[in-house]
């Protein structure tokens, strides 16, 4: 059973990583639906194992989107809090990588563990945190740039 | 340089890639001391560092205001319900996670499979069998005629065609017939033709009171020549007191060896008779046995007057009726299929197991079921091929409003088989006459 909670990780991850409502909804549910079929201690599953499902879910969504495609997402999916807004990920999400993007999601937003990441999405720990390290100093360097400019 | 005393990295000044490297540790806390401590002193005078420590605070700030971001309730529980065909068939493995309707349906249909297992396991025709009462032999011996049984004063004899006593096709099942009018008990006719010793009851006899003439030429063709009755029952008998028989008398005192009804050319359809005392003229032939006597060939004529009430009370339970009719054809090959033709022309329809014209030895089985708007017609029509002896005789199964059964029994004229056949048909119907006026 894969709770609410687990659901919204899975289809924020998508959204915020493929910027593409129908693409990133796809994926959340053929994920989800993969998490179902897999086994879970009451209802908990390993990070890893979820790290893997979505970086599945991601590369294969991904081909299907162009890499300056304009981002669609209706204003409604997504409801960002206080002191955040969609333009800003957006610069961030010409600016940076794809690893660097999910890395970033994964590891500062729903704070998964380096070393999990690393083993779902097949790289060393090393590579998975330079990936973060950049993905945060590019992320840095645009809400900076946003603060300035403002 | 001072900073040259301890520690590798502090004997070596940090190069601006070693510290750009080094800040997102230094601000996730994680960076050792003693490369915090350089690091701290190299930022000190790199303005790039400080704003790589700058950018990354922010973004951390970023991103932790990020985690509060939600998504859309719908959507949410949109996906919640999504399945696959593992992640449904996981989901079912276990009888708890099924559905209730499910679990119920599935425990009706066990249940059901189970039941019907049973039944089909379970030897009901043993249990059946086991239940009723021993079984009697098939043939029913209901009486005996004797020479002497004969009044002396009979007049004539009515040669019965129908005395060789074999089995006759009817699927009222004979032997059975005596028992169900005398009992009352249903007799369908699923069963295929029966043999019936109830033709002993079948004492052919005619009724005396006013016997019609066109019966008399049909009853009166055949001899009852090969009809040898025990000889042992010929000196205990008694003569028979009186030329006129009531039924109770016929069935104790005449023990016959096979009836014939005929009737004659009754007014069709049948008028209702009142329900009391109404007489019914019913000719009866007594072929006396052909057993070696002095009287051997003394053949009674016997008077009988039934009445229709005592009728009816012997077929209390006997609410339904079925014509029974004899035919004596010698082309029967030829003619039983116009007959079958003529059945269906008129609406009949096969009522037994058997089909139209079942061949049984040398005669043609017909029993069906007609319309009785063309009871007159059928009769008509059989009669074109030859005279038509007919009895309507009580019988549990009621048909429809509007439906008649016939069960006709056509034989050729020579065939002994046949004639027994019929002469077992007819003492059928007149031993369940007549045993169900001895019930009274």
């Amino acid at each position: 059973m894969v709770s609410a909670e687990q659901a919204r990780e899975v289809a924020l991850f998508y959204l915020l990583s493929l910027m593409d409502e129908k693409q990133a909804l796809q994926a959340a549910h053929k994920t989800i639906a993969q998490l179902k079929s897999m086994n879970s201690v009451e209802g908990v599953y390993a990070h890893s194992d979820i790290a893997r499902l979505l970086r599945r879910g991601f590369d294969a969504q991904r081909k299907q989107l162009s890499r300056n495609q304009p981002h669609e997402i209706t204003a409604g999916a997504l409801q960002f809090p206080e002191g955040t807004d969609f333009a800003t990920w957006q610069k961030f999400h010409r600016a940076s990588a794809d690893g660097e993007i999910t890395a970033v999601v994964l590891a500062k937003i729903f704070g998964y563990n380096e070393a999990d990441m690393a083993e779902g999405f097949g790289v060393s720990a090393g590579t998975m945190k330079f990936r973060v390290a950049k993905g945060m100093r590019q992320l840095g360097a645009v809400l900076a740039k946003a603060g300035s400019a403002a | 340089m001072s900073e040259t005393k301890s520690g590798p990295f502090t004997r070596k000044k940090l190069t601006p890639f070693l510290a750009h490297e080094m800040i997102y540790d230094y601000a996730n806390g994680t960076l050792e001391a003693d490369r915090r401590s350089a690091l701290e002193e190299f930022m000190k005078t790199d303005h790039e560092s400080q704003t790589l420590l700058a950018n990354i605070q922010l973004a951390r700030q970023h991103t932790e205001a990020l985690s509060g971001l939600q998504v859309d309730a719908e959507i949410l529980s949109q996906l919640i319900e999504a399945e696959s065909a593992i992640s449904l068939g996981k989901k079912y493995s276990s009888w708890r996670e099924w559905p209730e309707t499910l679990r119920w349906s599935v425990t009706a249909i066990v249940m059901s499979a189970v039941v019907a297992g049973g039944v089909a396991v379970v030897p009901w025709a043993r249990l059946t069998a086991s239940r009723k009462a021993p079984a009697g032999p098939e043939s029913v011996e209901i009486a005996q005629i004797p020479q002497a049984q004969v009044p002396d004063d009979a007049e004539a004899v009515a040669a019965n065609e129908e005395g060789s006593g074999d089995e006759a096709p009817d699927d009222e099942g004979s032997g059975d017939d005596v028992a169900d009018t005398g009992s009352g008990d249903s007799g369908d006719d699923e069963g295929a033709p029966s043999s019936v010793a109830a033709a002993a009851a079948s004492a052919a006899t005619k009724a005396t009171a006013t016997p019609p003439p066109a019966s008399a030429g049909v009853a009166a063709h055949d001899p009852a020549k090969d009809l040898k009755p025990p000889a042992d029952h010929v000196a205990g008998l008694a003569p028979a007191p009186h030329k006129s028989l009531t039924p109770e008398m016929l069935v104790r005192n005449l023990p016959v060896s096979f009836v014939t009804v005929t009737l004659p050319k009754i007014p069709w359809p049948p008028k209702p008779s009142p329900p009391t005392s109404t007489p019914v003229q019913v000719a009866i032939q007594v072929a006396a046995s052909p057993t070696p006597s002095p009287s051997s060939n003394a053949s009674a004529n016997i008077a009988m007057s039934v009445t229709q009430d005592s009728h009816d009370r012997g077929d209390a339970k006997a609410r339904g009726f079925v014509y029974r009719a004899f035919m004596t054809l010698s082309d029967l090959d030829d003619v039983s299929p116009k007959i079958k033709s003529e059945i269906v022309a008129l609406g009949g329809e096969k009522a037994g197991e058997v089909e139209l014209g079942w061949k049984r030895g040398q005669g043609r089985y017909f029993h069906f079921a007609i319309p009785e708007s063309n009871e007159k017609k059928i009769l008509e029509r059989l009669q074109v091929y030859g005279p038509v002896r007919i009895s309507k005789d009580p019988h549990p199964r009621v048909m429809p409003q509007g439906q008649v059964r016939f069960i006709l029994w056509v034989e050729s004229p020579g065939g002994s088989t046949n004639g027994a056949g019929a002469g077992a048909e007819a003492g059928a119907d007149a031993g369940s006459e007549t045993s169900s006026d001895s019930n009274q």
